[in-house]
């Protein structure tokens, strides 16, 4: 890759550090001084389809920008080139790729951004790249966004720290940065003003132990009745008209317990009870959905359309019932495989994730890994016992936690024995 | 810019079909040969969507589509500056065209360039399929990335092309059936393109009409004629409603759209007479439609712009000298033509290596250049006259249905003599087995090539035949022929010994006494016998005045015109290789023998 001609501006920093915001400032200051063209637009690219959302509000708030920018997530736009491009990856050694083989799909797009005619073709619609989160891209990913930087001004926020696989250490894409650029490092926090949050977080980064105090606190709750309790008094407290995230690193036993309990039970004081819903993956949301359904082996597409709106679920009884009609019309199709429904019934859930609004209101619980990128005002993480990882790992774990919260935040430990190991210790 | 090459598929009387282009190309074949089906498949990839035709069920192959069955065209767009996409980048960015190269010598499309002589090109698709429930026809236009097989309406959506690119492609499509009774005006859709590209609005004159219509110097409605009726409909109208209006009479809604509806081009004579264009003659009616478009293919030329144009049949209603005129212009004036024609008088206007002759077996079409390349400077002189000097006769016998190579010049004259005046016969066709005159083309061979001649017509038709004489060289050229990678389809000779003029013998023989009566001035001495006419015939090869007076004897002369049809239907038989006639017969080693 021409290293020379790569025009890459990056900026790296702690969670909360504004590194969007940088992001946004200096993409600003580039199109005041070289405007997009007509037809052009800005790329914006991300991991997720979460921060993908948030992204492009940010930049739709940019006002030389004018809405001309296009966000996806980083596997949708090399599926994009792929598909385009086929025949040339095809002569690449590049065939036979399923949109769903998000890897190969990536590597072949990699290769093909490699290629002057492609990245050209890019940036005469796109000669602005914007990469949030760059830390989470694979090898594969990181290619695709390499290639296209040999020709598209390319604009990255990227934080080591923040990267919860295990997979990508040393972080391929921050070692990159270094590479073609000097990132620029953002050290002073944004995103809250209170200082035991900062400082709870700048603990955990530098590997000590986190200070439980008021806003920031530490408390070890053995049983899930316990935690239960604590999280009813809290959100009693400091719930009303607030936005709180329950997160946990695992999804396990404890946490399931702890909040049964809580929607259940009150505490002594009167707390509760609170039901706080579970964001659940789409791909669990769609298994769950499958297993309340009956599909036989070979049907034909009204039957199929009448088990599933009797099912319920509207969006997805219209989504694969769209399919089966479209099918009948256009190839006179009128039979289906169970397997070739579930993968429509998995496709349906699988696109509302990618629709679904960034902003949460009211009571959410999640994992670590759905809560990347967003912020809450009040945060109550569940620590089970079953935390797995090494000490770095659940360092990252307990910082992309803690760093989500705006007002105060609570830790749940469910081990005393982890009180005095890491991240705590 | 300029489409190098055409896919079709399942296009009306086309299954399949692949034809590479060059810059003026003009296509020529017989009937139904799909010269207008390849016309209207560039006006479905490349016309705006005025100029497409609402599609049926008969515009699929076979004319009863299923759910599953697609009419798909794809077009080769090649010429770009500098085979640089950055150049083009409104043509190849992201949700517009990838990058493709073109070999043009093979009509491949590559996905890298592994050879500099490969053009840049972009590619795109249009397809339509009948939905079974709304009896209608959907279609979809797109940039065809590559060739493995999508379906634009089940499969995730193919990048669209948008209507921007479609109209600096600029295709324009003159149709073989012109209904262009109104075209100097602005309800004619091409009148206001091409006013608005080519020259400015006149609103001073329309406004300035407009205002007059609104106010007349001698108002209608003042007529005295009229008068009494308009103002008992006044003081009815007064009688009825307070303040009521005064009936006015005017021409047109008064207002500058209507004024400008209502013009309508008139054509003033030498004699002073101004006519309407409704009422004039069909061929001034059809050159109106390719004014504008030769002036809007000026404008366009003049901005740098692209102008690509089909026209179909430019012979219809038109002079011969017009023809040629507006096919050149017509050429000149584009970035790229394309003309369908049955005339091998326009086809022959044309360089000889951008004539393509189309041809469709089973549905499978595909076309051939007359020429396949410039005739180098080396060229031998009979080949030359072939492709130049004779091409019109060259070419109209490529569009009947069979075509028959003589061993000679003098074969090709006669029986072409002989023909014209039996064609004029009543009834004549009646009197045949197989119309020769339809069925089969005879090319003038020069000084013998036979077996040059045939290589060259193989390529160009599927039923070249050979009619050699019954002399050693004539035998030897049909064993030369049978020896061909590619023998003809038939290869027919004169009985033994005898050439063409031994048969117009045999056809003269028929009435001997009455046809050498007619035939007194056929040589200084007039001839005694047959037998001196052929003597004569022979001695004075391609005496055309000699031919013709034969041919008008043999016309009004029953017994030797029924011999002539019965040689002419023969001889159409033996290259249809139908065995129905008895005047030629196949022998053992396949050669069709004349027998008088």
């Amino acid at each position: 890759m021409g290293v020379s001609a790569v025009t890459v501006h990056a900026f790296t920093g702690g969670a909360g550090c504004g590194k969007t915001h940088m992001l946004m400032d200096s993409l600003s200051a580039h199109l005041d001084a070289a405007p997009l063209n007509v037809g052009q637009k800005v790329l914006a690219l991300t991991f997720m389809h979460g921060s993908r959302r948030r992204l492009e509000e940010r930049l739709g708030m940019l006002q030389n920008l004018k809405g001309k920018t296009e966000c996806t997530t980083i596997d949708s736009f090399a599926w994009r080139l792929f598909r385009r491009w086929r025949s040339l990856a095809a002569a690449l050694g590049f065939a036979n790729i399923e949109p769903t083989e998000y890897e190969r799909v990536c590597e072949a797009a990699g290769a093909l951004a490699q290629v002057k005619e492609v990245h050209n073709w890019v940036a005469a619609t796109f000669p602005i790249l914007v990469v949030d989160e760059a830390q989470d891209m694979t090898v594969n990913r990181l290619g695709m966004v390499a290639g296209l930087a040999n020709r598209l001004e390319v604009f990255v926020a990227a934080d080591e720290f923040q990267c919860l696989s295990e997979e990508l250490r040393p972080n391929p894409a921050c070692a990159w940065l270094t590479q073609v650029c000097a990132p620029e490092e953002l050290t002073q926090p944004r995103r809250t003003n209170v200082d035991e949050l900062l400082d709870a977080a700048q603990a955990i980064r530098a590997g000590e132990a986190p200070k439980s105090a008021k806003l920031f606190m530490i408390a070890q709750t053995s049983t899930a009745p316990l935690a239960g309790a604590w999280i009813n008094s809290n959100l009693s407290w400091y719930g009303g008209g607030k936005r709180v995230a329950i997160i946990t690193p695992t999804h396990g036993t404890f946490s399931r317990a702890a909040l049964a309990w809580a929607a259940a039970n009150k505490t002594k004081r009167g707390a509760g009870p609170y039901n706080v819903a579970w964001e659940q993956s789409e791909a669990k949301a769609a298994t769950e959905y499958l297993g309340t359904i009956q599909l036989a082996d070979q049907a034909d597409g009204v039957s199929i359309a009448a088990v599933l709106a009797a099912a319920g679920d509207a969006r997805t009884a219209r989504d694969v019932a769209e399919w089966l009609e479209i099918q009948r019309r256009t190839r006179a199709k009128v039979h289906f495989t169970r397997d070739e429904v579930v993968k429509l019934v998995e496709q349906s859930f699988s696109q509302r994730r990618q629709s679904r609004r960034s902003d949460v209101r009211g009571w959410k619980g999640m994992t670590v890994h759905s809560a990347k990128n967003r912020e809450f005002d009040n945060v109550i993480v569940l620590w089970p016992a079953a935390v797995g990882g090494s000490d770095d790992q659940k360092r990252r774990l307990l910082y992309n936690a803690v760093t989500r919260a705006k007002e105060r935040c609570i830790v749940l430990v469910q081990a005393a024995a982890h009180m005095g190991l890491p991240p705590f210790a | 810019m300029r489409i190098a090459n055409l896919r079709i598929e399942n296009f009306r009387g086309v299954k399949s079909g692949f034809v590479q282009f060059g810059r003026h190309p003009v296509l020529v074949g017989d009937n139904n040969t799909g010269k207008t089906t390849l016309i209207e498949a560039l006006a479905l990839v490349l016309g705006r969507d005025r100029l497409v035709r609402e599609l049926t069920e008969h515009d699929f192959f076979g004319s009863n589509p299923q759910a599953a069955d697609r009419i798909k065209v794809v077009a080769t767009v090649t010429d770009f500056p500098g085979d640089d996409p950055e150049q083009s980048s409104q043509w190849f960015r992201d949700e517009r065209a990838v990058v493709k190269w073109l070999d043009e010598a093979t009509g491949h499309v590559h996905p890298a360039r592994n050879n500099p002589a490969w053009r840049l090109c972009c590619q795109l698709g249009a397809q339509a399929r009948f939905d079974q429930d709304s009896l209608a026809v959907e279609t979809v236009r797109y940039f065809h990335d590559h060739d493995e097989p999508i379906d634009p309406f089940a499969d995730e959506a193919p990048a669209p092309v948008p209507g921007k690119l479609i109209q600096e492609l600029s295709f324009y499509l003159v149709r073989a059936s012109r209904t262009w009774d109104k075209v100097f005006s602005w309800g004619n859709e091409l009148f206001k393109r091409t006013v608005l590209a080519a020259a400015a609005q006149p609103s001073g004159a329309l406004l300035a009409e407009r205002d007059r219509l609104r106010a007349p110097a001698q108002p209608i409605d003042a007529d005295p004629g009229i008068q009494p009726l308009i103002e008992h409909l006044n003081s009815e109208l007064a009688a009825s409603f307070p303040n009521a209006p005064k009936v006015q009479l005017r021409l047109t809604s008064t207002d500058s759209r209507s004024v400008m509806e209502a013009v309508s081009a008139h054509f003033a004579g030498t004699d002073g007479f101004s006519i309407p264009a409704g009422r004039q003659g069909s061929g001034l009616v059809s050159m109106q439609g390719l004014l504008l478009l030769l002036e809007l293919g000026r404008a366009r030329a003049a901005s740098g712009g692209e102008f690509l144009m089909a026209l179909e049949e430019p012979e219809v209603h038109l002079p011969p000298s017009a023809q040629q005129r507006l096919v050149q212009r017509v050429q000149a004036l584009s970035t790229q033509t394309f003309v369908t024609t049955h005339s091998p008088l326009v086809a022959s206007m044309a360089d000889p290596t951008s004539v393509l002759i189309l041809k469709k077996h089973d549905g499978i079409l595909s076309a051939e250049p007359f020429l396949a390349t410039p005739l180098p400077a080396a060229a031998p002189n009979w080949k030359r006259k072939f492709f130049q000097h004779s091409r019109v006769d060259v070419l109209s016998a490529l569009m009947q249905p069979a075509l028959l190579v003589p061993e000679g010049r003098a074969d090709f004259q006669l029986l072409r003599c002989i023909l014209r005046p039996l064609m004029m016969t009543e009834g004549w066709i009646d009197m045949m087995q197989r119309p020769f005159g339809i069925e089969v083309g005879v090319v003038p061979t020069e000084d013998a090539n036979v077996i040059e001649t045939h290589r060259l017509m193989q390529r160009l038709h599927r039923r070249v035949c050979c009619l050699v004489d019954g002399d050693a060289a004539g035998l030897d050229y049909a064993d030369q022929l049978w020896q061909e990678a590619a023998p003809p389809s038939a290869i027919i000779r004169w009985n033994d010994g005898a050439m063409i003029e031994d048969a117009i013998g045999w056809i003269l023989n028929a009435d001997e006494p009455t046809v050498v009566g007619k035939l007194a001035e056929i040589s200084p001495q007039p001839p005694a016998s047959t037998a001196a006419v052929v003597a004569y015939l022979k001695t004075k090869k391609m005496d055309i005045i000699a031919y013709e007076n034969l041919a008008e004897a043999i016309a009004t002369t029953p017994g030797c015109r029924a011999r002539a049809a019965d040689l002419l239907s023969g001889l159409a038989c033996a290259c249809a290789g139908d065995e129905a006639t008895q005047r030629f017969v196949r022998e053992a080693n396949g050669v069709w023998v004349f027998q008088p």
